[in-house]
């Protein structure tokens, strides 16, 4: 059995790992395939709804899992029982999701096109911060003191590594602190909401959630592009939506976003969502060897990285942060008394023997029911605590372990 | 002479936690208190002068606590342990 909580960090690492790889292939797409960002992004979603839809019916055909029925999305996606149609206040919150991403597109792409975009991607990493101000409005869950900091130390982290250089644009700070994060911060907020509630009794599942949530940012994005769409662009949506390269990478790709999001809302119904995002921005660590694998493929397309030194010591700077911070947030504190029976013939030294292995922080030879006390304490992915247990299990003459679990101490001093 | 460790484990009546640690919070000997789950429900660790001084505040004060439904005292007669 996985513990749930490496499931959690599991999910939100990978859908950073998967993000990695879309924003590369967006980044590859933008200059070599689709150079105008309007025709990009109309294909883009479109060729992503039509794969998505393809990717469900595929996750939806039944197979049998552990003697049951079950559609092959299962294993994606627990919850997924093919595709359905959404309603009630679920359909409410997809709509306002798939609402607030095509604005935040559609900002994205006038911002671009008035001023010096360089600050967009630095702070948009700050929306993290608004989602830990949330998830302590929250009260089901308040995040402690040291996910507080390590959240911002992540995003101070990825603040540092997406910098670059160009002009300090007012506009542009304003645009993407309030536009683009409150949407960014709206559609988590929303897909939380949708983890959470139930239809019928039935839970919304990731899977449902992207491809509606999709499909709805597809047709506001769509109405939104008109203005945007002259002849010209009309023509090469026209001439591109029907080459079968363009399909090939635009499938790729969005099986890529489609994945990561899928995994992203899992986290979501898992845990904190300031913890899940601050996880995610792995993938702002990851795309620096990426950018590098794609110079070296495709050296024409990606321009060769500069070596300012200035800006790579930021960047590794910032790339520190990002690794403490979530090494910092998936790493906790397990605390544990182990009590000890022994047979009347035990060795000498068990209590040495006790104290060397790892995580022992004391161990004492009592007087009364039990003969052994041990105190353990360890940060953990919660796997170490048994490889522990195991070790003292094995140490001879001891006949009785019996392990409670701290749920919470004072110490007096 | 040193002064002597031991650990006090402690069942509980349920509805009755806070106020056993609140009052064992009182207790200058106390030196941590612990929830924990499994078969008893606090752990407390002690450090005294005396025998005499433990059992004062094991039959004295600690039984007397409302909500103690059983304590069981182990003595620390060696230990090993990591500093701070």
């Amino acid at each position: 059995m996985i513990s749930k909580k490496f499931e959690f960090y599991f999910l939100a690492l990978f859908s950073g790992v998967f993000t990695s790889f879309y924003v590369l292939m967006d980044a590859y797409g933008l200059k070599a395939l689709v150079p105008d960002p309007y025709v990009y992004s109309f294909l883009c979603e479109w060729i992503g709804l039509i794969t998505c839809l393809l990717y469900l019916l595929v996750l939806g055909i039944p197979t049998t899992i552990k003697g049951k029925k079950r559609p092959i999305g299962y294993y994606l996606d627990p919850y997924f029982q093919g595709l359905k149609i959404p309603r009630g206040k679920s359909l409410q919150y997809i709509l306002g999701a798939g609402l607030v991403a095509s604005v935040s597109t559609i900002t994205y792409f006038i911002a671009v096109s008035f001023s010096d975009p360089s600050m967009m991607l630095p702070l948009m990493n700050f929306s993290t911060i608004y989602l830990l101000i949330i998830d302590f409005i929250r009260e089901k869950d308040v995040p402690s003191a040291i996910e507080i900091e390590s959240v911002l130390s992540v995003t101070l982290g990825a603040f540092l590594v997406t910098l670059s250089k160009g002009k300090i644009d007012p506009y542009t700070i304003i645009i993407t602190l309030v536009i683009m994060n409150g949407c960014s911060t709206a559609y988590t907020a929303f897909m939380k909401k949708l983890q959470e509630i139930s239809e019928n009794g039935k839970k919304n599942d990731s899977l449902n959630l992207r491809f509606w949530s999709l499909f709805f940012l597809t047709l506001s994005l769509s109405i939104m592009l008109i203005p945007f769409l002259d002849k010209a662009r009309i023509e090469m949506i026209q001439k591109l939506f029907f080459s079968p390269m363009i399909f090939i990478f635009f499938t790729v790709n969005m099986g890529f976003a489609f994945l990561s999001y899928v995994m992203y809302i899992r986290a979501l119904g898992k845990g904190k969502m300031s913890i899940v995002n601050a996880v995610v921005s792995i993938n702002i660590v990851l795309g620096i060897p990426l950018t590098f694998l794609g110079v070296k493929l495709a050296p024409n397309v990606f321009e060769s990285i500069s070596y300012d030194a200035f800006l790579w010591t930021i960047k590794i700077v910032g790339t520190i942060f990002v690794i403490v911070g979530i090494l910092a947030l998936s790493l906790s504190e397990v605390k544990a008394y182990i009590l000890l029976r022994t047979s009347s013939k035990h060795a000498a030294n068990i209590l040495e023997k006790i104290y060397k292995i790892r995580g022992v922080e004391s161990v004492a030879a009592v007087a009364g029911d039990y003969d052994y006390i041990v105190k353990l304490r360890i940060r953990t992915l919660g796997k170490t605590y048994n490889i522990i247990v195991w070790e003292i299990e094995k140490i001879e003459g001891i006949i009785q372990i019996m392990s409670l679990p701290i749920i919470k101490e004072w110490e007096i001093p | 002479m040193g002064k002597i460790d031991a650990y006090i484990f402690i069942e509980v009546e349920i509805g009755k936690s806070e106020h056993v640690l609140n009052e064992l919070r009182k207790l200058g000997i106390v030196k941590s208190v612990a929830f924990v789950t499994g078969i008893f429900d606090v752990i407390v660790r002690v450090s005294v002068n005396n025998l005499e001084e433990l059992y004062e505040a094991t039959v004295n004060y600690i039984h007397k606590i409302d909500g103690v439904k059983r304590t069981r005292t182990h003595i620390i007669e060696k230990e090993l342990k990591q500093e701070g």
